[in-house]
């Protein structure tokens, strides 16, 4: 049987008056690529943002799951402890260190695996340099593998746009994540580099042995890619399935038109 | 790696240098002038120290004074003389517990960087959740709370009063070393993994925790090593002055500092050091604005005493309005870029990047 | 168990008399905080010279009547105006070009330009306290009841009432008003929308500095001592004061406000062995709200979009 790395029971985020995720209940098993897709405001970087520890959900629970027959509740910690167990993700609006170097962004992403504490690190202690080095070259490895090397000493924030997006997933990639979670990677792409990017995608997986949850608004890319999709309107879970399944579900056509006289 | 050497080595070379000249300035210069040298170093160690909160980790921390008191009156309390400490505390007698208590300055200085430290950790629970502003007044307020704290504890800090007779060092030798010291210990820090975490955390909070940076730990850990050396630095600084009193840690002292990382550049420790240099040895240099100034035998009015303070918050305000990233910004004077200049005098202004490793 | 001892040996003038100087400590912290806080609501930074715009109002009032013998209350009124101008100056001067910078660098520049207030004040004015001038009937101590106050204390909590009626007024029910509230929900909204951004925070500057002159008149009369630095702790206390209310929300700083005026006094009735300790009580109060409700007491729920 399939692990399941990731299942939410239940969760319901409430804001004020508001709920903005409402009773979601998402499985993502191991190796998979899930889609999480939906109108604007439907609360899908809510739901992100209640995996990853940034809000705790109001109501129900996260499971998470880093290795076979290894369970852990990770509603309500803290992102960084998340982050440590092996869930890294990328944001919606791009946040890279943005004056920082396109090396140090991504050497900065080793840091959370560092055994060695302040004092050592600070005396340049035998076991502080060793790790020190593996860690670069564990990063120079990363950036040349996706053709950043050359750049390495840019600026991040005077990279094209799409690199920066590359640069952020290359990022959540060093912390050496087993579930990686991508809100939005091809925003603000066109079609050439939408393709490009689900090839991009797919190499990781595989490379990496990940499992990959995302939201995403391009229609191409999800359906190409997902194995299953979640759509989510004003909150609620309206229709999962394969792509083909949602491609022809009428509650998930509507609630898009919708969106489409709204804008 | 050969290069690394080099740099290290270039960097040893040159500690042992300026030592020389330090030691040199010891013997030759008059006392004045040391005194200006010695308060340069002192500032540099406490600029630096805020530097880390500031400039690296970009916690916005307006403390340094409270910290420096902290390391003064260790200094204070447990260097002066016991056969002296009567004439000291003539008002309220010191507490009989110190009163025989004699600690070195070396292990007064630790020991008031490590109290610091302790109560930065304390402070930092929960101050360091907070953002920007509030935080910033958070932090001024507990400094002013530090001061309240000595200027009421009589028995230990003789209040009000302030502790004399401390024994003077105006020793460029000491305050070199200790300077030097702190300088190395900061810069292998803010150079390690822990330091780029600061970077991260100051760049991009939220970014930062995801990518498994715990937020907490690293705040407090950068606000606790500030404390640590701002707290050596006061009390070089008590040692400097020979006394100390509630009135020198006032919050407004918290101000050179940060015109020194302002001016330096936040987030560059060589732009702590050129910082503390121009703010010490400037704020001494426009003493002059304070003295009745004659021309040609012409009286010019507008020079007494208090105008020197006016230039220097009008130096601060122009610094921040016209010149944000200051002398160095967030880069560093590194000895590829000295080396270059040496080589290629111009090539140095024409390219301008990040340095990555 | 102590502090129902302190108040059954206190005798019920002795009650009075503190509760008259703690309102009115409190009625100036609140006017004065109220410019912190709406300033705070709309440019969200902390405006540091606001303290330092008190001190330099108390001069302008003590130089109006002393050296220019302008009779009081005209003094009063030019002093308002005078404050009000420093107020709207300094955001032209010193908060405006940094507009679109980063929010350290406004920070950095609010604590220069206090700085700069406070070391002109003690170049120009020196360091030496001045004396407030008296003002007739205000300044003498009248008897009401048994308990001996000075007549401006009357005064303070009805000047600090009207003030706070006619702002809420303004706010509240005035085109000027609406367009301020619009700017500290959302600055770009209400710029897209053709408010004149910049108007509506100099009227705002203009507004908060005339509370904090009308404070500052009061505040020369009630402690007379007139130096430089006369600002600090009350600036202080009166930001604390706006952010236990609830920061930009002007009726959260005067509660704020008369939370921490009552409270220092008290403190100071009921436990004189801590009155050493009576400037740290605010700052204990900022902590404790921070760790409770950050938002203040009557501050709305907000949440950092990510």
């Amino acid at each position: 049987m399939i692990r399941t790395v990731l299942r939410t029971e239940h969760v319901t985020m409430q804001f004020g008056g508001v709920i903005a995720v409402n009773d979601l209940n998402i499985v993502v098993k191991e190796h998979e690529i899930i889609a999480l897709i939906g109108p604007n405001g439907a609360g899908k970087t809510t739901a992100f943002n209640d995996i990853t520890g940034v809000y705790t959900p109001t109501k129900g629970r996260v499971i998470y799951s880093p290795s076979e027959g290894n369970e852990v509740d990770i509603t309500g910690k803290k992102p960084s402890d998340i982050a440590k167990m092996g869930i890294a993700r990328t944001f919606q609006n791009i946040r890279l260190f943005k004056d920082l170097s396109v090396y140090e962004n991504v050497l900065i992403a080793k840091h959370l695996h560092l055994k060695s504490n302040f004092v050592a690190a600070t005396l340049r202690l035998p076991g502080y340099k060793k790790e020190e080095e593996a860690m670069r070259a564990d990063v120079e490895r990363l950036l040349k593998e996706v053709n950043l090397w050359d750049v390495r000493n840019e600026k991040a924030s005077s990279l094209p746009y799409g690199k920066q997006r590359y640069l952020e997933i290359v990022r959540a990639l060093a912390t050496k994540p087993q579930l990686l979670l991508l809100d939005e990677p091809a925003a603000g792409m066109n079609p050439k580099e939408t393709s490009e990017l689900t090839d991009f995608i797919r190499q990781i997986r595989d490379r990496f042995n990940l499992t990959i949850f995302m939201i995403e608004h391009h229609m191409d890319l999800v359906m190409e890619i997902s194995d299953r999709i979640y759509v989510l309107d004003f909150g609620n879970t309206i229709a999962t399935g394969t792509p083909a399944e949602i491609q022809n579900n009428e509650r998930v056509i509507k609630a898009y038109l919708g969106e489409d006289e709204d804008a | 790696m050969n290069k690394n050497k080099r740099n290290i080595m270039l960097t040893l070379v040159a500690l042992v240098v300026l030592f020389g000249v330090a030691c040199f300035a010891q013997t030759e210069i008059d006392s004045y002038v040391r005194r200006i040298i010695n308060l340069c170093l002192i500032y540099a160690i406490i600029g630096l120290s805020m530097n880390i909160t500031n400039g690296f980790a970009g916690q916005f921390s307006l403390g340094q004074a409270g910290f420096m008191a902290i390391g003064a009156y260790m200094v204070g309390i447990f260097t002066v003389p016991v056969n002296l400490r009567a004439d000291v505390f003539y008002a309220t007698p010191m507490h009989p517990w110190l009163v025989n208590i004699y600690i070195p300055l070396w292990l007064a200085l630790i020991l008031g960087g490590v109290l610091a430290a302790v109560v930065a950790g304390l402070i930092g629970t929960p101050v360091l959740r907070l953002r920007g502003d509030y935080l910033a007044i958070a932090t001024l307020g507990f400094s002013e709370i530090i001061r309240i704290v000595i200027t009421n504890a009589t028995s230990v800090t003789n209040g009000a009063l302030g502790i004399k007779n401390i024994p003077p060092l105006n020793d460029v030798r000491y305050i070199f070393l200790v300077t030097a010291i702190s300088y190395i210990i900061i810069t292998l820090l803010l150079n390690s993994s822990y330091g780029r975490a600061f970077k991260a955390i100051r760049e991009d909070e939220i970014a930062a925790e995801a990518m498994g940076i715990g937020l907490f730990y690293h705040k407090n850990l950068a606000f606790m090593v500030s404390a640590f050396f701002a707290g050596i630095g006061g009390g070089l600084y008590g040692a400097l002055l020979g006394t100390v009193d509630p009135k020198n840690f006032l919050f407004t002292i918290t101000y050179n500092f940060l015109l020194i990382i302002v001016l330096g550049g936040m987030g560059s420790i060589t732009g702590s050091m050129f910082g503390a240099i121009i703010v010490t040895a400037g704020l001494e240099y426009l003493r002059l604005f304070d003295e009745p100034l004659e021309l040609m035998g012409v009286a010019i009015p507008l020079f007494r005493p208090g105008l020197r303070m006016v230039v220097f918050s009008i130096l601060l305000m122009i610094c921040v309005l016209f010149w944000r990233h200051g002398i160095m910004g967030t880069n560093e004077l590194t000895w590829e870029k000295i080396l270059n200049f040496v080589k290629h005098p111009l090539a140095g202004f024409r390219k301008k990047g990040v340095q990555g490793k | 168990m102590e502090i129902f001892q302190a108040i059954t040996n206190m005798t019920a003038v002795g009650l009075a008399q503190h509760m008259v100087n703690g309102i009115s400590l409190g009625s100036l912290y609140a006017l004065i905080a109220i410019g912190y806080t709406m300033v705070y609501g709309i440019l969200l930074m902390i405006n540091f010279a606001h303290a330092d715009i008190v001190m330099m109002a108390c001069y302008f009032a003590l130089f109006g009547i002393t050296t220019f013998h302008i009779p009081w209350y005209l003094t009063f009124v030019l002093t308002i105006a005078l404050t009000a101008l420093l107020g709207v100056t300094i955001e032209r001067a010193a908060y405006r070009p940094l507009r679109d910078a980063p929010k350290n660098s406004v920070l950095i520049s609010a604590i220069g330009a206090s700085f700069l207030l406070e070391n002109l004040a003690t170049y120009v004015f020196t360091g030496r306290p001045l004396h407030f001038p008296d003002i007739p009937f205000l300044s003498s101590m009248i008897s009401v009841g048994g308990v001996q106050i000075q007549a401006i204390c009357l005064f303070i909590p009805i000047v600090t009432v009207i003030c706070l009626t006619v702002l809420l007024h303004i706010v509240n029910h005035t085109k000027t008003g609406m367009a301020m509230r619009a700017v500290s929900k959302d600055y770009e909204i209400a710029r897209v929308m053709g408010v004149n951004i910049d108007n509506i925070i100099s009227i705002t500057f203009a507004i908060g500095s005339s509370l904090a002159a009308i404070g500052a008149i009061m505040w020369g009369i009630r402690y007379p001592g007139i130096t430089p630095y006369l600002g600090v702790m009350p600036g202080l206390k009166c930001f604390i004061a706006a952010v236990i209310g609830g920061i930009g929300n002007i009726k959260g700083a005067v509660i704020g406000g008369f939370i921490l005026g009552l409270g220092e006094i008290l403190i100071v009735a009921f436990f004189p062995q801590f009155s050493g300790y009576r400037d740290a009580f605010a700052f204990l109060m900022l902590i404790w709200i921070l760790f409770y409700k950050p938002t203040g007491l009557l501050g709305e729920k907000t949440t950092e979009k990510v």
